[in-house]
């Protein structure tokens, strides 16, 4: 009975790993392979594709708008974030619960509503933001924010307040006393908060999609047009490109934060999201 | 009496952003489908022909059809793959393997959407590494289906496992000790304690799927029309009114689901705490 419970055990996590991983591993194979369509284990290998997705101008072009329109829809969900999320759980506010619930709403927004609203929002009243990294990020915003507040507020809630007020008491500014003792102690949520987001905006395709025009859009969306044309090996080479640097900023910001040694620290912060 | 005042100060903008968003979001898309013109005016005249015309349209309700069936179907499914996945995570022995599955389990989170939805279509492809197997999956219902089960299973594992977790293990030891088997400990302790995390993974599915748009879009091949892609159309074809009367109804659907299940996992709750 235990043995079979325990093959069962390892056939289900062995199958869940390769359900997984497949998608993903066929994009990096065919991306590589010098097979113009894959029909099993590539013929040869080749960076030919990789080269032809890196110069191909749409491709080139998206990258860069996709970077900047991550970056400042990160830079402004944090700062509209942080400050709410240490005022929520800090701070004496009447409704806190009401406001909790306002930050987490657009959750239960679908991404393809909040792109229409914003589309219609900018010809109606900005035309001028349609198309442009400010009006893509500000869009993002939306899906940002949750996950800012509720990353950093359980942050924030795993901390003793005491520590704070015992540096006001000591005659630290408010400022100061945030400063120097509660950010410290943050570190890793606004992190996180950080990278995912920024991950998140980059890889945005459903609100982006009614933002931008046909021509000029961030690469997830030029990779989405390209698909609902054709398939082809440059379209693998960009999408394994996307995969390494996903993983590997997410691989890089783990190594990171144990270096700084903030893992060891954030244990508990962490399995309190989990 | 200070505090209160710098607490409105941090809060004031976030807030504000969101109340702004959301009126005129709300705002926006009752007039544009109260009008039956395209115009980018923000006020127009009201006219409910859209909405006669989308609400007596059978190609609507088809559409609104497939897309609750697809959430169903998908939400299920789901559930079935992550619940044994996060019990085989949770009870794993050795940390590095647990922190290796997790690593598995989540980091297709951090990749594009339409990136995973590629991979699908070429592993689906007929004469692909697979031969013939999938034969007639790919822009058809089984594919989207697949497709769309691995890209929301993180979303069911965490909920599932952190509901898991929570189970103190001693009450399954209790249970043994009782005299109950494994199959009896598992409907009688262990799935109804992991209920409320079996729940809100459905929840966070099905709202997920409803609203899905690259990966029916990509890989439903025109056969598969989900409410999300009926509002780009609409948009492509300069039918604004159209879309956005489609994307109320997206809008209602999403909020239904929400409601619908706070209620049912009240009734969870409350029904364990009676007994």
């Amino acid at each position: 009975m235990t043995a079979l419970v325990k093959a069962l055990r390892w056939a289900w996590i062995t199958a869940c790993a390769v359900f997984i991983t497949a998608p993903l591993l066929i994009v990096l194979v065919a991306s590589v392979s010098t097979d113009h369509v894959l029909t099993g284990w590539p013929s040869g290998f080749t960076l030919e594709w990789i080269r032809t997705a890196l110069s191909y101008e749409p491709f080139q072009v998206g990258f860069l708008y996709s970077i900047e329109v991550a970056a400042l829809a990160t830079v402004i969900a944090l700062a509209l974030g942080v400050p709410a999320a240490y005022a929520i759980a800090r701070l004496d506010l009447p409704g806190t619960g009401l406001l909790r619930s306002i930050f987490v709403a657009p959750l239960s927004l679908p991404r393809v509503v909040t792109g229409f609203s914003f589309f219609v929002l900018y010809v109606s009243l900005m035309p001028t933001a349609y198309g442009t990294v400010g009006g893509v990020a500000l869009a993002h915003v939306l899906l940002l924010l949750p996950f800012v507040i509720s990353v950093v507020g359980s942050g924030l809630a795993g901390l003793d307040p005491q520590l704070e007020a015992a540096a006001r008491d000591l005659g630290a500014t408010p400022w100061r006393a945030f400063r120097q003792v509660t950010l410290p102690q943050i570190r890793l949520s606004l992190v996180i908060a950080a990278v995912f987001g920024f991950l998140t905006s980059f890889d945005e395709v459903d609100t982006s999609v009614f933002l931008m025009p046909a021509g000029t859009t961030t690469l997830p969306v030029a990779i989405f047009l390209r698909l609902e044309q054709n398939q082809d090996p440059t379209t693998s080479a960009v999408s394994s490109l996307m995969i390494a640097g996903s993983l590997l900023l997410a691989g890089l910001t783990a190594v990171a934060l144990r270096r700084s040694g903030l893992f060891g620290t954030g244990r508990n912060e962490q399995k309190e999201q989990a | 009496m200070r505090s209160r005042r710098l607490a409105t100060v941090l809060v004031a903008p976030g807030t504000a952003y969101l109340i702004l968003v959301f009126v005129s979001i709300v705002a926006l898309l009752f007039s544009y489908s109260a009008r039956s013109e395209r115009t980018a005016a923000l006020v127009a005249p009201v006219d409910w022909a859209t909405w006669q015309n989308v609400l007596t349209d059978a190609y609507t309700w088809q559409v609104l059809t497939t897309t609750v069936l697809l959430g169903l179907v998908v939400s299920v499914l789901t559930v079935l793959v992550a619940y044994p996945l996060a019990w085989c995570v949770h009870t794993m022995r050795r940390p590095w393997q647990a922190t290796t599955m997790l690593f598995v389990i989540f980091s297709p989170i951090l990749v594009s959407v339409v990136v995973r939805t590629y991979g699908w279509a070429m592993l689906l492809r007929e004469n692909g590494p697979f031969g013939s197997l999938f034969d007639g999956w790919l822009y058809h219902q089984p594919g989207v289906i697949v497709a769309l089960v691995h890209v929301e299973l993180p979303f069911a594992v965490f909920p599932i496992l952190a509901a898991i977790r929570s189970v103190p293990p001693e009450l399954g030891r209790a249970a043994a000790d009782l005299g109950a088997g494994p199959l009896r400990r598992f409907l009688r302790v262990q799935l109804p304690l992991t209920m409320p995390g079996v729940l809100s993974g459905i929840q966070l599915v099905f709202a997920l799927t409803i609203s899905a748009f690259a990966t029916p879009a990509l890989l439903g091949g025109g056969r598969v029309t989900v409410l999300a892609q009926t509002i780009y159309q609409s948009i492509q074809q300069l039918q604004w009114p159209t879309a956005a009367a489609q994307a109320v109804l997206l809008l209602i659907l999403a909020l239904l689901v929400l409601t619908l299940f706070t209620g049912l996992a009240r009734l969870v709750s409350g029904g364990r705490a009676a007994r």
